[in-house]
């Protein structure tokens, strides 16, 4: 369907429906906790028994979570020694027979390799069963892009070196630095210099500089992608590669990939039928300075990795997150990232979502991509960035309202799908910003403020006793979550003193999860969600017939970094 | 994956319709009766706490496998007949109702050892003891101040109230007064032919001695202070209230007129006009501002009224007057029509006190009243005891649950937290017409024994534990004290 995806320019019918839809999520988690709250004064047995079905609610959905946690990070583990390029090249030269039995391509030598190399081979059988074109992989072309707001090229330095290292020939790779204007000229300048020092090692490395400003542009990372990539879009005509064999990878600046990355998309691409109308999407890490950032940090950016590989699991509804690939295909059909909306990353699936008919889905990848944590130097300022931070990441409900507004609309996308989906965006931003003050603080209020009749029923008394099974039971699941943490995080620095007591220090980070899920997810969800009911938006809208950038100031967004960091 | 998927969702769905109307059902105290009855009954619990704790419980004949604090749960409506037991302590023994979704509390039951073992504090032999406050009594060992003795139960240690020389010495000492949680104390005596009034700060090892005589023309009707604030005296005199600043050795005569009745709480003064309107004002007399009206029935009182204003709660005054009258601000208002002796307010608790006449002892619960209780239904002023002889002093004791009861020369215990009659027990037998003395922090009783006249301390409540289960911050329902 043809759908602008903006909230601006909207006919007042179109603007009445999206100021609905952005009051809804706010209200509804205000509601929750504030009628909860009432309940626990005026009904308190009523409250306590709905805290305890909630409760219950809860533990089973954390248990569900932490099976497919293991489950995922098993299949992290497993595809961690798979040659990806090995692999590609099987399905090359399959490709290149014409009705020859596919080979698997790496060896299997350990037990590891033999079940990936199962999946592998269960893969190329439906491969073959659906008759799907492969191209070769040598015809394909990536696009890079890094976006830069002000990073300095010491940020981006270590991710331009983890592409020199990929499997993947560098040589197929179109490198780009995507620069605001307001960056200032010198650092374009040094930028310019890190690009022509690597420029050799690639097919090309260029630096496309976005103008500040623009119309109808707000200041966010879209606008500034989008800039590039119609660049790039310039560049892929002017030398002849069609759209579909290329594949763009839209980075933070401090990302940092997996020597295996390039190799995995390439696969995951090839392997995919409908690999135009696919984004790929990656586990995000934050290793990068893991073990520098103060504990809360590092447990709440562990979590936020957790919650996508346990994402990765659900392909029917997983949402494309921070770093992540695309066919350059689909997004010049669909014009790009919205130039005005925050959550690019997310918004781009639904902008894709939405122009394919519901044709477009995100294939999961086992393979990482690092980044930083959000830190900065005093503990307070890291406090401040990360609380930020998850705000951004939850002002991804900004999509709430024009995804249901098109869903509307799409009269070709199947009902089932638009219900999934729309539920499923609701429902989790609405538990986003509850879940952990329902559990941790209100759960406990109908007892605290039990009046008379309350702390005389049987309810009083059999209450406390659930909640500890409950509570019990899901430490199971937390001390399930701090192995798979250990499991998966780096090793300090050989010479950083007492490793092993700052692993064992970050097990008992994981004990103060309560405090810091409701303080650093739960609280800056709820003031994303209320600063959208109310709509005080997050960011910096150039109206088309204004340009004083000066007048107004950039509102939750003081620092420019932090609008760019995932 | 997603197959897998799918069949764990509907798993953990199916988990869930199953667990979570089991667990809220059996939360709220539903339990299936499996054999014969094949039925679903609605079942109630006895929750059950002692002092000391670790109490074997016994329901009729058969041994509950916890002991206290613990739970009873799935108990059928009915009654039941409940045994505690601690070895070297007095068993107690009660039958207890249980309904249906409710859960009966007995959290304070008090197992007192068999034998009591007082211990002397201090030597003897005293004529009388003044209870002061937890920190300080006053021992008397003569008529004269010089000797009276200080005496600090915590330090366990003894020093005279007057400095050497002092010329109070020969004063006779004919009365205290005295405010709850205060180390002053009023005392009132001859001195040199005449009545004086001395302030007494015993707050430190020199007792600070003021002569408030000077300050008052005649002597007052009564004296009260804020515990808090040792600053102002406030005397109740010819329907004025004249007020004593101490530290700037001034007063302030009749500086609220028209006054029948006064009490002073939390940085306030709570002044009674003529026509039973209660005002409330700061110390100095201003801001005033008026808090209920009509407070007093009947025509003006006297001239010589005098009523001590006591506040339950926020919402509920007590009107205590010179004649043993007892009025409140709720219904039925008033209470008792003369004869009171005197008034306690339970520690912690809202809205209850305990009333004493010379020959019986009530339990005064406004909680219910309050909470819309009809008067019929729950009159607020309970009698628990009415074989009284010469109820002189009664104290709360353990939270509210238990009275302390000084009647004629017997100390006795009284159980108010019971679902049947309020049981009473001879502790002790005390010098007559000597005060106790009852630190409700430490559990400690003092009194004088009757023959050798040592102060004898006896540890009643065991030491508290840190973190009492379960947490409340207003009391569950309370039994209802059947009149004996």
């Amino acid at each position: 369907m043809i759908f602008d995806f903006s909230r601006q320019g909207l006919s007042r019918a179109d603007a009445f429906l999206e100021r609905l839809f952005e009051v809804l999520p706010g209200l509804t988690s205000w509601t929750v906790l504030l009628g909860m709250l009432a309940l626990s004064f005026a009904q308190p047995i009523l409250a306590a028994v709905l805290i305890i079905a909630f409760d219950l609610y809860w533990l089973l959905r954390l248990f569900y979570m932490t099976l497919f946690l293991l489950l995922s990070s098993a299949r992290l583990s497993l595809e961690r020694g798979t040659d990806w390029m090995a692999r590609i090249r099987a399905l090359d030269r399959w490709a290149a027979s014409q009705g020859a039995e596919p080979a698997i391509g790496d060896r299997c030598a350990t037990v590891q390799q033999h079940f990936s190399g199962w999946i592998h081979r269960r893969q190329l059988v439906s491969l073959q069963r659906q008759a799907v074109d492969l191209p070769p992989s040598t015809g394909l072309r990536h696009l890079v892009m890094f976006t830069v707001a002000s990073e300095t090229p010491e940020v981006l330095e270590p991710g331009v070196v983890s592409l020199t290292q990929q499997s993947f020939p560098p040589k197929q790779m179109l490198i780009m630095f995507a620069v605001e204007e307001r960056a200032g000229r010198e650092r374009i300048a040094a930028l310019r210099r890190l690009a022509e020092r690597y420029r050799a090692q690639f097919l090309d490395f260029l630096v496309v500089v976005h103008p500040d400003g623009l119309p109808g542009e707000a200041r966010v990372k879209g606008a500034n992608a989008t800039c590039a990539a119609r660049e790039a879009a310039a560049y892929w005509r002017a030398h002849e590669v069609p759209f579909e064999r290329v594949i763009v990878s839209c980075f933070d600046a401090d990302t940092v990939v997996s020597p295996e990355y390039f190799s995995c998309l390439t696969y995951s691409f090839l392997m995919t039928p409908d690999r135009t109308q696919a984004s790929f999407q990656p586990i995000p890490v934050y290793h990068n300075n893991i073990w520098e950032v103060p504990g809360f940090a590092r447990v709440l950016d562990i979590g936020s990795s957790f919650f996508q590989l346990i994402e990765a699991t659900n392909p029917e509804k997983l949402v494309t997150f921070s770093s992540h690939s695309m066919s350059f295909k689909a997004l010049v059909d669909v014009d790009y990232w919205p130039v005005d909306l925050i959550s690019e990353d997310s918004a781009i699936f639904w902008k894709a979502f939405l122009h394919y008919d519901g044709r477009y889905r995100v294939v999961p990848m086992y393979v990482t991509v690092s980044m930083d944590v959000a830190a900065s130097g005093s503990w307070w300022q890291t406090v401040e960035d990360v609380y930020k931070q998850k705000r951004r990441w939850a002002w991804g409900v900004e999509n709430f309202p024009i995804v249901m507004r098109a869903f509307l609309k799409a009269r070709r996308i199947p009902f089932s799908a638009k219900l999934t989906h729309g539920f499923k965006l609701f429902e989790s931003h609405v538990s986003w910003a509850t879940s952990a003050f329902l559990v941790s603080l209100i759960g406990w209020f109908p007892a605290w403020f039990a009046g008379r009749e309350f702390s005389s029923s049987v309810l009083y008394y059999s209450a406390p006793r659930i909640a500890g099974v409950i509570f019990r039971l899901a430490s199971l699941a937390l001390v399930t979550t701090i192995i798979v943490s250990l499991c998966l995080l780096p090793r300090p620095k050989r010479r950083a003193p007492y490793a092993l007591f700052r692993r064992i220090g970050h097990a008992i980070e994981w004990l103060l999860i309560p405090f810091f899920a409701m303080g650093f997810s739960a609280l800056p969800a709820l003031d994303a969600q209320t600063r959208l009911m109310l709509g005080r938006y997050m960011e910096f809208w150039v109206a088309g017939k204004e340009r004083d950038l000066r007048r107004r100031p950039l509102f939750g967004m003081r620092k420019p970094r932090m609008m760019e960091s995932a | 994956m997603r197959l897998f998927r799918r069949i764990a969702f509907y798993a953990f769905l199916l988990l869930y319709v199953v667990l979570c109307p089991v667990t809220v059902f059996s939360t709220l105290g539903y339990v299936f009766i499996p054999g014969g009855q094949q039925q679903i009954v609605k079942t109630g619990l006895i929750y059950l706490a002692t002092a000391p704790p670790g109490a074997t419980v016994y329901v009729g004949n058969r041994r509950f496998t916890r002991q206290t604090p613990t739970i009873l749960r799935e108990l059928q409506p009915g009654t039941y007949d409940i045994r505690l037991a601690v070895k070297g302590h007095r068993p107690w023994t009660h039958r207890v109702p249980v309904e249906a979704e409710q859960a009966t509390v007995l959290e304070h039951v008090l197992l007192l050892p068999r034998s009591l073992h007082p211990v002397q504090a201090a030597l003897g032999p005293f004529e009388n003891l003044l209870p002061v406050s937890d920190k300080v009594l006053l021992l008397q060992r003569g008529p004269l101040l010089r000797h009276v003795t200080v005496y600090d139960p915590r330090a366990e240690r003894e020093w005279p109230l007057l400095a050497p020389g002092s010329p109070l010495e020969s004063a006779r000492l004919i009365d205290a007064s005295r405010v709850p949680d205060s180390d002053a104390v009023v005392l009132e005596v001859v001195f040199g032919g005449s009545e004086r009034l001395l302030w007494a700060d015993l707050s430190g090892r020199e007792p600070h001695i003021e002569d408030l005589s000077s300050f008052l023309v005649r002597r007052p009707l009564w004296v009260t202070w804020d515990a808090e604030d040792k600053r102002h005296v406030f005397a109740l005199q010819d329907k004025a209230i004249h007020r004593i600043d101490l530290a700037a050795r001034t007063s302030y005569p009749a500086f609220v007129n028209r006054a029948v009745g006064m009490g002073v709480f939390r940085h306030a003064l709570y002044v009674l006009r003529e026509h039973g309107v209660l005002e409330r004002m700061d110390p100095q007399g201003h801001s005033s501002e008026v808090l209920w009206r009509n407070l007093i029935p009947g025509p003006p009182p006297a001239a010589d009224a005098a009523f001590r204003v006591q506040l339950l709660s926020d919402d509920t005054v007590l009107l205590w007057g010179r004649r043993g009258e007892l009025l409140a601000n709720h219904a039925p208002y008033q209470l008792v029509e003369r004869g009171v002796r005197g008034v306690v307010h339970a520690p912690k608790q809202h809205r209850r006190a305990l009333v004493w006449q010379r020959d019986r002892l009530g339990v005064l619960d406004f909680s219910g009243a309050v909470e819309g209780g009809s008067v019929e239904e729950m009159p607020p002023l309970r009698w628990a005891y009415k074989q009284g002889r010469d109820i002189r002093q009664a104290f709360w004791m353990y939270d509210g649950s238990h009275g302390l009861i000084r009647d004629d020369d017997q100390v006795l215990l009284l159980d108010l937290e019971t679902y049947g009659k309020p049981e009473q027990q001879l502790l002790f037998r005390v010098k007559r017409h000597s005060a106790i003395a009852y630190s409700e922090e430490a559990g400690v009783l003092y009194y004088l024994d009757p023959s050798s006249g040592s102060l004898m301390a006896c540890e009643l409540l065991p030491k508290r534990e840190i973190l009492p289960f379960p947490d409340r911050r207003e009391p569950p329902r309370r039994p209802t004290l059947e009149e004996p």
